[in-house]
């Protein structure tokens, strides 16, 4: 225990005070709170512009507003200019002769800065020509169709005599409010997204840890002094668990950071196309949860990384050792990312019970869906249970590893090894 | 204290390095284990440190097999491993802590032998910084931080200069006076010789020479002639029935088969009123068996 904890201590403090580890986490945490800072600023600084073109166009200011012409042919909307002023109050509504549509057109393609829109009227439907320089550009086509719509309503409900008070019921749009009484799925969605990509970021970067730290033991020729101090299997186990309490810090001040600069810069719901994002599943369960996913996740892809990172001679060639072991956790992490849109599917829990996936499937179902208490208890007991078997091997495999030098081990070589070593005793 | 070797042989594929080694070191001070490169000397030391596993034979400690006991141990690896990146105070506490040693002794120590090995200098540097010379001193602490009886230090004095080699005599000196077992493979005879009691000589993986080493030069016999004087001493030589062994720039040396020929020798020198500078009758060195030894079957 003595030397686990000597390994231990030492690959944390080591590893800390690394300017690169301090230098990595200040830019993911600057990039996260710039992340929703900008956002944010953004946004209110528009709202700002708007409240404030409003406020001008209310009193009658001298900015020069764009200008939306308007060319009557169907005779429905030449008294009501006043009304179409109130439904544009962004645009100087102007009504247009007939022979100026050329030079406002081509006053539109050049300038950008007016729009035109030409109203006809087909066996007493209304047919509207909008134009515009671009798309996107100038009053919203949809505001259009209701506000010229609503003026021709209006006329022809005047027409067959029904009262103003009725018109002005019938044409009442009605107000719905959205409850969504289930956990939202669409803005958990997008936080389990984030949750599984900075999961999976921490168990691919501080799984590469280990490997580097291991492969450069052995480059270093530091090993030789090791083993014979301490048994390989403290080693491994102490290095991983001081890189993965180092990612666990790191993880930790993510989360903590990213929620507390949430919380700071959107006191009300911040909302996606009116959607809040929703942050009802995440809970404090879901919270130790995700973090004990993380720990075993790691747990089990360092630990493996640990051999590879020893049966390599030269710290350069840990990249290409690590290279099956980079396309398994990437295909892991796009095979439950796969599942996440439909989190209750059959994919989605086969996914939370393989113990390479469950570590990025279950933390993202958590926040989704209402996951059986079972379902998660048997993926903790797979998972355990894989870590503890792999753990062992890779004690065994990389007690044999660390002190091989010249060409890289293979994998099948290093069984052949240890099992003709188990024969010898 | 007791350190038993019997019968152990390593192949490495169908090569064998290691073939049928035995010896015994019972008491404090240096045993040599000597060598060409490639005899088999650091498999040898790997094999009792339990870092290469031996293919047969028995190696003890105080008469138990060795297996945990080898943390017990210092060790001096050949190729010098030490963190590139990180503070020598800290390696050397971290090497400390591995071996239970408490952090205010292991300072204390540290402290002691860089002062020793005049390293003080270097203590808040990382390793990377150091000379060759130097990171070899920093690994001898490493090695001898938790106060081991018994040492392994395999080809300790390579890469030093001279001032350096005498600092590491100093202290390999120290450690033999505080009654330690020190285990050092060499090439370098002339380095060596003047620690080693006992001696191993290996050559391919096999035992060519092994014993106490005053005994084996005593077995040699004084039959070397060394004289430095002015005047040409090839015919004297020629007359007497000797021949030159090797002219140097300063004298000659002569292979004698008995005392007699050299007092003869030494008469016509003098009689020829030859100024004299050097008349020495000694044993051979222990380059000079080695190189015989080595030399042997070829």
């Amino acid at each position: 225990m003595r030397e686990f904890l000597a390994v231990f201590k030492y690959t944390f403090m080591e590893n800390i005070r690394k300017k690169s580890f301090i230098i990595s986490t200040a830019v993911i945490l600057v990039v996260i709170i710039a992340a929703m800072v900008i956002p944010a600023a953004i946004s209110s600084f528009g709202g700002n512009e708007e409240s404030v073109t409003n406020a001008s166009g209310n009193s009658g200011s001298s900015e020069p507003k764009n200008i939306l012409y308007i060319l009557d042919k169907s005779g429905v909307y030449s008294d009501k200019l006043e009304a179409l002023q109130q439904q544009f109050t962004e645009y100087d509504v102007k009504l247009l002769a007939e022979d100026k549509v050329e030079s406002v057109k081509a006053a539109i393609k050049e300038e950008g800065d007016s729009y035109l829109i030409i109203v006809e009227s087909k066996n007493d439907t209304i047919q509207i020509d909008y134009y515009t320089q671009q798309y996107m550009e100038g009053p919203d086509p949809d505001t259009i169709s209701k506000a010229m719509g609503s003026i021709y309503s209006a006329k022809l409900l005047k027409d067959s005599n029904v009262s103003d008070n009725t018109i002005s019921k019938v044409l009442s749009v009605p107000d719905v409010k959205v409850n969504a009484l289930g956990k939202n799925k669409l803005g958990g969605y997008i936080l389990s997204i984030a949750i599984v990509i900075i999961l999976f970021f921490a168990v691919y970067f501080y799984g590469y840890g280990v490997s580097m730290s291991v492969a450069s033991e052995k480059t270093s020729r530091v090993m030789e002094l090791l083993v014979t101090s301490v048994k390989p299997s403290k080693i491994i186990l102490g290095k991983t668990a001081g890189m993965g309490l180092l990612g666990l810090i790191q993880l930790a001040a993510i989360l903590i950071v990213g929620i507390v600069t949430y919380l700071l810069v959107f006191p009300d719901k911040f909302t996606i196309g009116g959607m809040p994002l929703e942050f009802s599943g995440f809970t404090t369960f879901t919270f130790v949860l995700i973090i004990v996913y993380f720990i075993l996740g790691y747990s089990l892809f360092a630990l493996m990384n640990a051999v590879v990172g020893a049966t390599v001679s030269k710290a350069e060639d840990v990249n290409s050792a690590l290279l099956p072991m980079s396309l398994l956790s990437i295909f892991c992490f796009y095979f439950s990312y796969g599942t996440f849109a439909i989190p209750d599917s059959t994919m989605a829990r086969v996914a939370s019970l393989i113990p390479f996936t469950a570590p990025f499937s279950v933390p993202s179902r958590l926040v989704t869906t209402e996951v059986p208490p079972w379902e998660i208890g048997l993926s903790l007991v797979i998972l355990i249970g894989s870590i503890v078997l792999i753990g062992m091997l890779s004690i065994k495999l990389y007690s044999f590893a660390v002190l091989h030098y010249g060409d890289r081990l293979k994998l099948k070589k290093l069984f052949q090894m240890s099992q003709a070593e188990k024969n010898a005793n | 204290m007791s350190l038993k070797v019997k019968n152990v042989s390593k192949k490495f594929g169908e090569k064998l390095v290691v073939d049928n080694i035995s010896f015994d070191v019972n008491e404090p001070g240096v045993f040599g284990l000597l060598g060409t490169n490639g005899a088999g000397k650091t498999t040898t030391i790997r094999m009792i440190l339990n870092i290469v596993k031996k293919d047969s034979g028995e190696i003890s400690w105080n008469n138990k097999p060795v297996t945990e006991q080898i943390k017990s141990f210092g060790y001096l690896p050949e190729e010098r491993g030490l963190y590139p990146k990180v503070k020598i105070s800290e390696q050397l506490l971290y090497f400390a802590s591995l071996r239970g040693v408490s952090r205010q002794k292991a300072k204390k120590d540290i402290d002691y032998w860089l002062e020793r090995l005049e390293a003080t200098q270097y203590i808040n540097m990382p390793a990377e910084k150091l000379s060759k010379g130097n990171q070899q001193k920093i690994q001898f602490i490493a090695s001898i931080i938790h106060d081991p009886e018994l040492i392994f230090m395999d080809e300790p004095f390579s890469g030093l200069d001279p001032v350096n080699t005498d600092l590491f005599k100093g202290a390999i000196y120290e450690l033999i006076n505080r009654q330690k077992i020190i285990i050092m493979s060499s090439h370098q005879m002339a380095t060596v010789e003047e620690f080693c009691k006992d001696i191993v000589m290996l050559k391919n993986g096999k035992t060519v020479l092994k014993g106490n080493l005053k005994e084996i030069k005593r077995g040699y016999g004084r039959n070397n002639l060394i004289i430095n004087c002015s005047g040409n001493i090839h015919e004297l030589a020629a007359e007497e029935g000797i021949t030159t062994y090797r002219q140097s720039a300063n004298g000659y040396e002569f292979k004698i088969s008995s005392e007699e020929q050299a007092y003869r020798m030494l008469e016509k020198i003098l009689s020829r009123r030859l100024s004299l500078d050097k008349f020495e009758i000694r044993e051979p060195s222990l380059h000079e068996i080695f190189i015989e030894k080595m030399g042997e079957e070829k």
